[in-house]
């Protein structure tokens, strides 16, 4: 399966909880998403993300002075943001189990298991 | 594309790799079309980008990747507010006043000097106006993907810095050609055909500037779909909040180097308090603009009755509405702006 696929509505909630965190901007969650492992953010991909979030009203954005560039947006979370970043934890540990027990259940022979 | 010093500044500290990578970005953001004024919006989140990319050591790969164009695409994307069909709806609308412009300056042309063969009868030709406007669109449009191309495969290219001169030169060979076409096909077909009246001229675009604004307002609203269902929306806020706020950084920096051009300190409460002046001028303003307004309105439409319909006295009550509207949204935007002050920190 492509991964791409897979990772569409995951990054979003890795996105959010790094703003969470605290304010912060572009350079900075590409950062974290990278040392995390998260190549594929490389090309652009995160700009999309922070868009619909913000359509979505989970971020808020504010133009500020950057200390390297000529000015820097700025993202932090909005109160629905918070209330969707608890929503996605939740729908996503309880799938990520269900997904995993089919897995393994599977590789060890559904018969055998039960 | 307006750019301020600043910016020059900024980019010249990237060192070769990095320099390299940005101008290749800023080559190809050039040459994707776009109507509104948003490419800087992309430029500057780009510079920024490969700025702390090279404080920190990366790589420019590390932080736009090794494909530009998806990474191009990406950054225009999450700018782009607006639906294709309003685009193109756009496009439209700025093909029929261009329209205008041409038809009115052969007309003028035809009266002073006389002897034009676009005008014929007080009509203009079609194709020196609007086949003028998408001939010269399409030219330029195929120069531009001709272009991406040759950025993408070799990255930086010599040709796209001319490209401004390629595009005009393309442009005028390709306005002689329709207007030849025109006098070749100005003896075959009929002139109600080639030939448009110089006031149906000017009310296409009125026409069309109505039924985008109607169709802008449903859009921001969710679509037709959420106006039938009544559960509307409101897009607009983002994209409005977003330019005050890029208009207020803009002006709060232009004001503060002027001023430390003259080694004068300006702080963010000197703004705010030239931000209040400013808003308190523009009352006054509407205070005495408002009642003469009403007054000469009264009297535009009293002499248009008493003279007969007269399209120039329609027009000019039209222009002071604007400017009436106008102060108002000013007013209100302002006012705005001032909360968001605060976050210019």
């Amino acid at each position: 399966m492509e991964e791409s696929q897979l990772l569409k509505g995951i990054l979003e909630g890795c996105v959010l909880a790094i703003i969470a965190k605290g304010e912060t901007y572009g350079y900075e969650i590409i950062s974290v998403l990278t040392s995390y492992g998260f190549k594929d953010i490389q090309d652009g991909t995160l700009y999309p993300i922070l868009a619909r979030l913000e359509k979505k009203k989970n971020i808020s954005c504010r133009i500020g002075k950057s200390p390297l560039g000529p000015k820097r947006k700025y993202f932090s979370i909005t109160d629905s943001g918070k209330e969707c970043l608890k929503q996605f934890k939740k729908s996503f540990s309880s799938i990520t189990q269900k997904t995993f027990a089919i897995i393994e259940n599977m590789e060890v022979g559904y018969d055998e298991k039960r | 594309m307006k750019k301020d010093k600043s910016f020059d500044k900024f980019k010249n500290m990237l060192h070769e790799d990095y320099l390299l990578k940005y101008k290749t970005i800023e080559q190809y953001i050039s040459c994707s079309g776009s109507i509104f004024d948003k490419k800087d919006e992309c430029l500057e989140e780009s510079l920024d980008l490969l700025l702390c990319a090279q404080r920190d050591g990366k790589s420019p790969e590390d932080v736009v990747g090794t494909d530009i164009r998806g990474f191009c695409l990406n950054i225009m994307k999450s700018v782009q507010n607006d639906s294709l069909s309003f685009i193109i709806s756009f496009v439209i609308m700025k093909g029929s006043i261009i329209a205008v412009i041409l038809g009115l300056f052969f007309y003028f042309m035809n009266i002073v000097f006389g002897g034009i063969s676009y005008v014929q009868d007080g009509k203009v030709s079609i194709l020196m106006t609007y086949g003028g406007f998408f001939g010269v669109g399409l030219v330029n449009y195929i120069i531009d993907n001709i272009n991406r191309k040759m950025i993408i495969k070799k990255g930086e290219s010599k040709y796209v810095k001319n490209k401004s001169i390629l595009s005009t030169i393309c442009s005028i060979i390709c306005y002689l050609a329709i207007g030849i076409i025109h006098s070749n096909l100005s003896g075959k077909i009929s002139p109600d055909i080639l030939y448009l009246d110089i006031k149906t001229l000017i009310i296409i675009p009125i026409v069309i500037f109505v039924a985008m604004v109607i169709f802008y307002i449903i859009e921001d609203h969710g679509g037709i779909s959420a106006l039938l269902s009544g559960e509307l929306t409101d897009k607009s806020k983002r994209h409005w909040r977003i330019m005050l706020s890029e208009g207020l950084y803009k002006k709060y920096h232009r004001k503060k180097s002027l001023k430390e051009h003259r080694s004068k300190e300006y702080s963010l409460e000197d703004f705010k308090r030239d931000q209040k002046r400013e808003i308190n001028f523009s009352h006054i303003i509407l205070y005495i603009s408002l009642p003469l307004h009403i007054i000469l309105d009264g009297y535009l439409i009293y002499i248009t009755i008493k003279s007969g319909s007269n399209f120039f006295i329609l027009f000019m009550m039209g222009i002071l509405s604007i400017f009436i509207v106008s102060t108002i949204k000013y007013i209100t935007l302002k006012k705005k702006q001032l909360d968001m002050v605060e976050e210019l920190k």
